[in-house]
């Protein structure tokens, strides 16, 4: 079959590899009809996220038709569409049973490898380095589905496969994003980061009662859009953020605020974020957490910061001060996508929201290696990526 | 494999390959700037072989920060014409007691350009190629 594989730092190709074959009585094959290139992927073509080997497939934001099932699939049957969650969980262990499935302790096999850098391992990732468990990702025309019996969702076919593949990841993460603030009447909610995921957290905030949302990018089609969503902007580059948020925010700052950034901030617009960029370069830092100095310093006393963007090792000159004294409240996670699932479909089929509208290119697989270009340097207008092989 | 992507491939492993080299080099020119006038009969200052090893040095590390970029690697081509400039120079100097060496860096320089330029042309045609594989798949 066709895949897109990883072979280094910017180097990603349309491979012809083996087809996926039934390992697990609990595995599904799916044939992948639709795909996308998620922000978090472009983490591991800039080469930030260690554990990658070459020739490794990727991809987590994955839809399809079921093919084969293993024998305790009980659930799934040949010919199912399903949207497969980017989190692999057993859905038995101590921490699925309660809801955390991106916590799973049993879907990473690699797991002393994520031990020794982060204490515990999380759940194993599709297409998200050896570190994560080492599983083929979905950017391919067929795919092994571990643990088939807890993870994917059966989608009705009155809901086309642009409405329904980003229930596989970004919109629950932007929705757990809004959820984190528990937003209420008379809040304002600002949100860092206007890509698919801050597009997602911007509806979501005010899906669930905010009353405002802010958001912050500098990119001009992605301001627009997120205007489109009933948000207003502010540019970063031109506006004064402290300044602007404290003013529209009757001198208190926002009751909650999103990084849906993460570890590769702009390094554009701040002395802090150039820093950072230096930092990494020079290999004395790991991430580029300005937006989340950014979100700490913005949010008024008592508030809450909400941590979608992904971030992999050791923060640098993160000011806890200012969250300690200011009585913060941090919320993070990769996002326990099963969660989601059934409630956010609901909201589609009920009409609450379209989640294609973010989608601003489709091609098929062999475009890959080209589309990911065109989304990290977000020429043409690129926001949302789509594949179908 | 797909075309395009086997070329992207070949085109940035060799970026990869040429920025390492580049680290290399200028390395050992800020390093042994003087040994290196010397033994290849440059007749110049220390203080330029050194200048052109932080030249080559810097375009070497982002052509390992950027390897998909065709910039660093047309900076190492501009690199290359100024190095060329001083061998030839060398050559024609008359008191000249190492020209085979001179002789030897020259051919040797000539042939890294023109990986040089080919590979950076070819990122250049990636770039143009991803631009208009872009807008063929844009939908909004």
């Amino acid at each position: 079959m066709k895949a897109l594989c990883w072979h280094g730092k910017n180097d990603i190709r349309c491979d012809t590899v083996p087809d996926p074959r039934i390992e697990h009585p609990r595995d599904a094959i799916i044939k992948v009809t639709a795909c996308a290139i998620c922000g978090s992927d472009l983490h591991l073509y800039n080469g930030v996220i260690p554990s990658m080997q070459s020739g490794d497939i990727l991809g987590h934001e994955t839809m399809g038709e079921v093919v084969e099932v293993g024998v305790e699939v009980k659930n799934l049957k040949i010919g199912d569409r399903v949207v497969v969650p980017f989190t692999i969980s057993c859905g038995e262990c101590f921490f699925c049973i309660k809801g955390l499935f991106s916590s799973c302790e049993r879907s990473n096999p690699n797991r002393q490898m994520a031990d020794a850098v982060w204490g515990h391992s999380p759940a194993g990732l599709f297409g998200y380095s050896h570190m994560l468990g080492g599983y083929s990702g979905g950017q391919a025309e067929y795919l092994r589905v571990p643990f088939a019996d807890v993870g994917p969702i059966k989608v009705p076919n009155s809901l086309s496969d642009d409405q329904v593949l980003f229930l596989s990841d970004i919109f629950p993460t932007g929705f757990m994003a809004a959820e984190f603030c528990n937003p209420q009447p008379g809040d304002t909610i600002a949100i860092w980061g206007a890509g698919p995921v801050g597009q997602f957290a911007i509806r979501s905030a005010l899906m669930l009662g905010a009353s405002r949302v802010i958001c912050i990018d500098t990119v001009p089609e992605r301001l627009a859009l997120a205007r489109e969503g009933g948000a207003e902007t502010l540019d970063f580059l031109k506006d004064d953020i402290y300044g602007e948020l404290t003013e529209r925010t009757n001198g208190r700052g926002p009751d909650a605020c999103i990084d849906a950034v993460g570890t590769e901030a702009s390094p554009l617009g701040a002395v802090d974020a150039m820093l950072d960029r230096v930092k990494q370069a020079a290999l004395l830092g790991t991430d580029r957490p300005h937006v989340l100095r950014q979100a700490i310093t913005n949010c008024r006393n008592g508030g809450i910061v909400s941590i979608v963007g992904v971030y992999g090792g050791l923060l640098d000159k993160i000011p806890m001060g200012a969250a300690i004294n200011k009585g913060l409240t941090f919320r993070m996670s990769q996002t326990p996508v099963q969660r989601y699932l059934a409630p956010l479909l609901d909201r589609i089929e009920k009409g609450e929201i379209d989640p294609s509208f973010v989608i601003t290119h489709v091609g098929s697989l062999e475009d890959g290696p080209d589309l990911y270009r065109t989304f990290r340097d977000k020429e043409d207008g690129c926001m949302k990526v789509v594949l179908k092989p | 494999m797909h075309e395009s992507g086997a070329e992207a491939m070949s085109d940035i492993t060799v970026a990869r390959a040429l920025g390492g080299f580049s680290l290399v080099r200028g390395a050992a020119e800020l390093m042994f700037g003087r040994r290196i006038n010397v033994a290849l009969g440059l007749g110049q200052s220390a203080a330029l072989v050194r200048a052109f090893g932080a030249r080559e040095a810097a375009a070497g590390y982002l052509a390992r920060m950027y390897p998909d970029m065709a910039g660093p690697i047309w900076m190492r081509v501009a690199g290359d014409a100024l190095d060329i400039a001083v061998l030839v120079g060398a050559l024609n100097r008359r008191r000249n007691p190492h020209r085979d060496a001179t002789l030897a860096a020259l051919v040797a320089v000539l042939g890294v350009t023109a990986i040089d330029i080919a590979t950076a042309a070819s990122l250049t045609r990636r770039h143009t190629r991803s631009l208009a594989t872009a807008r063929r798949t844009r939908v909004r």
